[in-house]
């Protein structure tokens, strides 16, 4: 890779998935008409055990994983299309999101006949969600430094150590986490680690929820203690671990989360604005929108390249590093037409007004979770040759 | 970009690099255009690229043409290429022998009145050309003016930042305005802005490669630049800029009817510009700063070059007028259809 062949093609995408497309607009139209799917006023995945069920319910969830596991055999698109049309609308997959694109894929390419069996078709019927367990008190960028560690035992590996930041891990019943079963090696930290399944009702586990600036309790502290992980429970071999987490980074950091996190502000700007908004606020939303598009291009390259069985880490990279610095300039940037404008004097714009205030607590996370730009911007200077 | 696209660019690269020498574009800039350079393209057919084969052209599309376009921006090549490129496709709609001189192009804003004489700004090339051609929105349709430069009077600008000379002119009352059958205004106005788009990648490309190497070759307090962090935090958001311009370019092109999706490539491309050539500059230091150094024949266009064919405003307007009006619910779909 030099910076002469860093190109993304053209996405080739389907006719068909126009279709599929306005199938889910029907589905969040009716939900909304039902009075089942309010109208989002935070930011952030909403978790909804409920909405998660009438998503799968659509076959929406593991679209793209073999049907003897109950998914649907559809396209790494098609998933992308689906994905991006419920962000857009504000529908709350928390309950599943990291689940569906994540623990899953890891346990298809990674897991034992066995555990596929056993968790990828209630995956999809959304009947138990994962989080996942990566970082720790000491060790966030840094991955290869973490320390909770597996000790060999009779049948298996005695787990002990302490997670951190664990989106979800209150009210999920699993985590794949990221262990060290054998000491870094001189010249390769990255070896001796190993992914395990961790039931989070089994004995020694302490999930203890912790609250963040936004107010919610999105994320926990989960402490091991002599916690017994069944040889069963191994995902993959051990100490391929690094190579595991590595091979799903393109999902995790190329996808419409990466950069809808703030769509939804935006929109009620547009609507609170109305027919006939002012130049210099056409001017100003015009260039987000300009930005938005470009990096939907990028996410949709990507999404392609991924069908077609690349596996495009450093494009992924650029996606999340432009796409969750874009999410923070929408927040600002609304709330400077919001003021310029004298938005909230005359009207109430009570879904303005909420939304702002969520995001505004929110948006120093986009830049943090799932890799932080400075990483991410480490990632790209390797890719032009620097590093 | 596709392979055949791709040869396109290696061919009319070779070409341009062969002619556009720090020499050439020095001599430019005093106001004489490149002969031998121009010779060339007119040789290469590059001037009929988007012209019909029936009107004895060449028949490809506007990724070849853009393709074209890249490499000249890449080079920093001097003269109204874009204007061959599109004027002589526009020729050709109105029923026209395509050109090999020198043309201008301009864009008369609002609606036109034939019985008035017609006042053109900022006419890139105007100074230069032995014709200038002038799209139009007139109370019969679009039209275009085909005028030679003789019979005009074109004064000078005070140039913009890229140095390329810019003209003023007015077009007298009653000139004649030829139909252009199968394409309006802002189409053209699109096609104009995408060609422009290319030529700015191009530059912002050679600006990355150039910027990158340079990282690679300066040393300071015992290694190469690029070894430190803050340097290749800023290599790192000058290729993500030009990477996101360029996706959201290559849509554009494929879609040139698409006025949201040719307004957002222009917006990005006018933030990727700033970016490229402010980080361009601060990673060379002072020696980018010379005039001998080339780098500024590229960056000192993509000042210029990012507000011609609509403004970056003008385009990032368009784009918000996607949107005026809608609730919410209805504008991701103005986006994904």
């Amino acid at each position: 890779m030099t910076a002469s062949s860093l190109h993304l093609e053209l996405p080739a995408l389907p006719g068909e998935l126009a279709g599929l497309r306005q199938q889910v607009r029907r589905f969040v139209a009716a939900e909304r008409a039902a009075g089942t799917l309010p109208y989002p006023d935070k930011v952030g995945l909403g978790f909804s055990p409920e909405i998660s069920k009438r998503i799968a319910a659509q076959g929406w969830i593991g679209m793209t994983w073999p049907k003897k596991y109950g998914g649907g055999e559809r396209s790494a698109l098609e998933r992308y299309v689906v994905t991006e049309e419920l962000l857009a609308a504000g529908v709350p997959v928390g309950a599943h999101w990291i689940t569906d694109r994540q623990s899953g894929p890891v346990l298809l390419k990674f897991g034992t006949e066995a555990q596929r069996q056993e968790w990828l078709p209630r995956i999809v019927r959304a009947e138990v969600a994962f989080c996942i367990g990566m970082s720790e008190p000491d060790s966030g960028s840094d991955l290869a430094s973490l320390r909770t560690s597996g000790k060999r035992v009779e049948g298996g590996w005695r787990v002990n150590g302490t997670m951190l930041w664990t989106t979800n891990a209150h009210r999920v019943h699993c985590m794949i986490a990221l262990i060290r079963t054998a000491p870094a090696e001189e010249k390769n930290r990255q070896a001796g680690l190993t992914q395990v399944l961790i039931p989070l009702d089994s004995p020694g586990v302490t999930v203890r929820p912790i609250k963040s600036m936004v107010g919610l309790e999105d994320f926990n502290e989960v402490v091991f203690e002599d916690v017994f992980v069944p040889d069963g429970n191994v995902v993959g071999a051990p100490g391929n671990g690094w190579n595991q987490v590595s091979a799903e980074l393109a999902y995790e950091r190329s996808g419409p989360e990466r950069w809808l996190s703030s769509f939804r502000l935006l929109a009620e700007l547009v609507e609170a604005l109305g027919p006939v908004p002012s130049d210099a606020a056409q001017v100003e939303i015009g260039r987000l929108f300009g930005q938005l598009m470009a990096v939907r291009q990028i996410s949709l390259s990507i999404a392609s390249m991924l069908e077609a069985g690349k596996t495009p880490n450093l494009e992924a990279s650029i996606a999340k590093d432009i796409g969750t610095r874009l999410e923070q300039e929408i927040v600002r940037t609304v709330r400077n037409i919001v003021q310029q404008e004298d938005l909230f004097a005359g009207a109430d714009l009570p879904a303005l007004r909420a939304l702002l205030a969520s995001a505004q607590r929110y948006a120093p996370a986009f830049t943090i979770r799932g890799g932080t730009g400075e990483i991410l911007r480490g990632v790209i200077a390797r890719g032009l040759g620097l590093r | 970009m596709s392979d055949m696209i791709e040869e396109f660019r290696a061919t009319a690269a070779r070409l341009f690099g062969d002619f556009a020498t720090p020499q050439v574009l020095e001599a430019a800039e005093t106001g004489t255009l490149p002969q031998a350079l121009w010779d060339n393209v007119n040789e290469s057919g590059f001037g009929l690229v988007l012209v019909p084969e029936a009107q004895g052209g060449i028949g490809a599309g506007l990724a070849e043409a853009a393709a074209i376009l890249q490499a000249a921006g890449e080079h920093a090549v001097p003269g109204p290429l874009l204007e061959l490129v599109l004027g002589n496709k526009l020729l050709a709609l109105a029923g026209r022998e395509p050109t090999r001189v020198p043309v201008a192009l301009a864009f008369a804003p609002g609606l036109v009145e034939a019985a008035q004489p017609l006042a053109l700004r900022n006419v890139p090339w105007a100074r230069m050309a032995d014709q200038v051609l002038v799209v139009a929105r007139t109370a019969a349709g679009t039209g275009l003016a085909v005028v030679p430069v003789q019979h005009l009077e074109v004064r000078a600008e005070i140039a913009d930042a890229s140095g390329e000379p810019l003209g003023r002119f007015d077009l007298p009352a009653g000139t004649e305005w030829l139909p252009l059958p199968g394409i309006d205004y802002e189409a053209c106005l699109r096609r104009a802005g995408l060609l422009r788009g290319a030529q700015m990648m191009g530059a912002m490309r050679w600006c990355l490669e150039r910027t990158t190497a340079y990282t690679q070759e300066r040393k300071q307090f015992g290694r190469e630049i690029g070894k430190f962090q803050v340097v290749q935090q800023m290599m790192a958001e000058m290729a993500s800029a030009v990477v996101a311009a360029h996706a959201i370019l290559d849509a554009a092109i494929a879609e040139p009817d698409d006025a949201a999706l040719v307004a957002a490539a222009r917006s990005r491309l006018g933030d990727a510009a700033d970016v490229v050539s402010a980080h361009a500059h601060q990673v060379h230091g002072a020696i980018g700063f010379s005039y001998e150094y080339v780098l500024h024949f590229r960056t000192r266009r993509l000042m210029a070059w990012r507000d011609q064919f609509g403004t970056v405003a003008h385009w990032r307007r368009v784009l918000a007028r996607g949107f005026a009006g809608k609730k919410a619910d209805e504008v991701w779909p103005v986006i994904a259809s």
